[in-house]
């Protein structure tokens, strides 16, 4: 036997202490707390996956700049090594340019004398500022008639490895003291504004 | 304010809770972002800085070749006197070979330039009396056995005897500072 529904209702008494309902409003309010947790679950996770890989690549970068920086001072130090080496390098050029050995030009003017002529004295020096340049000293003994004949056969022999410079010569009884400045043809290239001074004869 | 009102109220702190986290994460990430974007930029500078030096160091090393090439021609032949004391048993053993009447030797130490590979040298003068073709012979050999030296000046006059000559010389070997 079923009892309706209405009847059953009719038994009940009334509930003490049920609480009047909210206000339709608020039933948004657990509407937004799921829809917060939710959406918070998932940007929370991929804002962490996303600094993850970020701090990655920050370890990536900070191992290329100090790749980098150890490579530039690797070249930093091969660089002031080779410029170390470049100035020993002008040095020992700019010695070596300067100690042209001076034998072969005192043989050459030794045997430019001929057999009318003698060889009193002859020096060689090297200029202390410019040692490729040298002044060359020498007193020629023969009869006056060739004394300028072998002088010319002298500066000829000397001209073929150097550049005479302001050659002064002075003639007296049979003798030349004769004093010019040989400068290197190399050194000589590189100062293209000194052009060969024109011989300075001083005959008393 | 019933519990009800107050179940509201606790679900909207925590809902508020969740949104700050995200909120923090998301700041985090941002912050960790600028970080690498300045790494990057630093990065790029570094390497463009790096091939800068490369290329400076590689046109520096072609420019120089031929000076470089020519100190390690050089080097050794300098690096084989050290001292003044060695330069100057070398010079004693050259005259000593060439065996000729030596009127006087001097040795002494001379500055050249301070800070330069080549900052001092032992600077002989000597002077010889002996036959021309000896003499000349020696000087030759000298200049050739011993490149490094630099005759700074030479004077023959006529000697003593009428055969031989008196010859005055002023040479130089520098020391090497490696």
């Amino acid at each position: 036997m079923q009892i309706p529904r209405r009847i059953i209702d009719d038994f009940k008494n009334d509930r003490k202490g049920i609480l009047p309902p909210l206000k339709p409003i608020l039933r948004l309010v657990p509407m937004l707390f799921y829809l917060a947790a939710a959406s918070a679950f998932v940007l929370t996770t991929l804002f962490i996956v996303h600094t993850g890989i970020l701090k990655s690549n920050i370890e990536v970068y900070n191992a290329g700049i100090a790749d980098a920086k150890a490579q530039i001072a690797n070249m930093a130090a091969e660089r002031a090594k080779l410029e170390l080496r470049i100035l020993k390098a002008t040095d020992v050029q700019a010695w070596v340019e300067g100690s042209r050995p001076l034998q072969p030009l005192a043989v050459a003017v030794s045997r430019s004398i001929g057999d009318n002529a003698t060889l009193g004295d002859l020096k060689l020096t090297r200029d202390e500022q410019s040692p490729a340049t040298l002044t060359l000293t020498m007193k020629l003994g023969s009869a006056s008639a060739t004394s300028r004949q072998q002088l010319d056969l002298t500066t000829a022999s000397i001209a073929k490895d150097y550049r005479l410079v302001q050659p002064q010569q002075t003639f007296s009884q049979g003798e030349v003291d004769y004093r010019v400045t040989l400068v290197n043809p190399a050194q000589a290239t590189n100062d293209p504004e000194e052009e060969p001074a024109p011989p300075a004869t001083n005959t008393p | 304010m019933n519990r009800k009102h107050i179940a509201l109220l606790l679900i909207g702190i925590c809902g508020f809770l969740f949104i700050q986290i995200a909120m923090m994460a998301r700041k985090e990430r941002d912050k960790t972002a600028l970080t690498a974007n300045s790494l990057q930029a630093e990065e790029i500078a570094e390497r463009t800085s790096l091939t800068a030096s490369a290329t400076q160091l590689n046109t520096l090393q072609k420019s120089s070749e031929t000076l470089i090439t020519f100190l390690d021609q050089w080097e050794p032949l300098l690096e084989a006197v050290k001292t003044g004391d060695s330069a100057e048993v070398q010079f004693i053993s050259k005259i000593r070979d060439g065996n000729l009447v030596t009127l006087s030797q001097r040795f002494e130490t001379v500055q050249l330039k301070a800070g330069s590979a080549l900052p001092t040298a032992t600077r002989a003068q000597l002077t010889f009396e002996d036959n021309y073709a000896r003499l000349m012979n020696w000087l030759g050999g000298l200049e050739e056995n011993l490149p490094t030296v630099r005759v700074n000046s030479l004077k023959i006059t006529q000697g003593t005897r009428p055969q031989d000559v008196r010859m005055e010389l002023t040479v130089d070997q520098p020391i090497y500072r490696p």
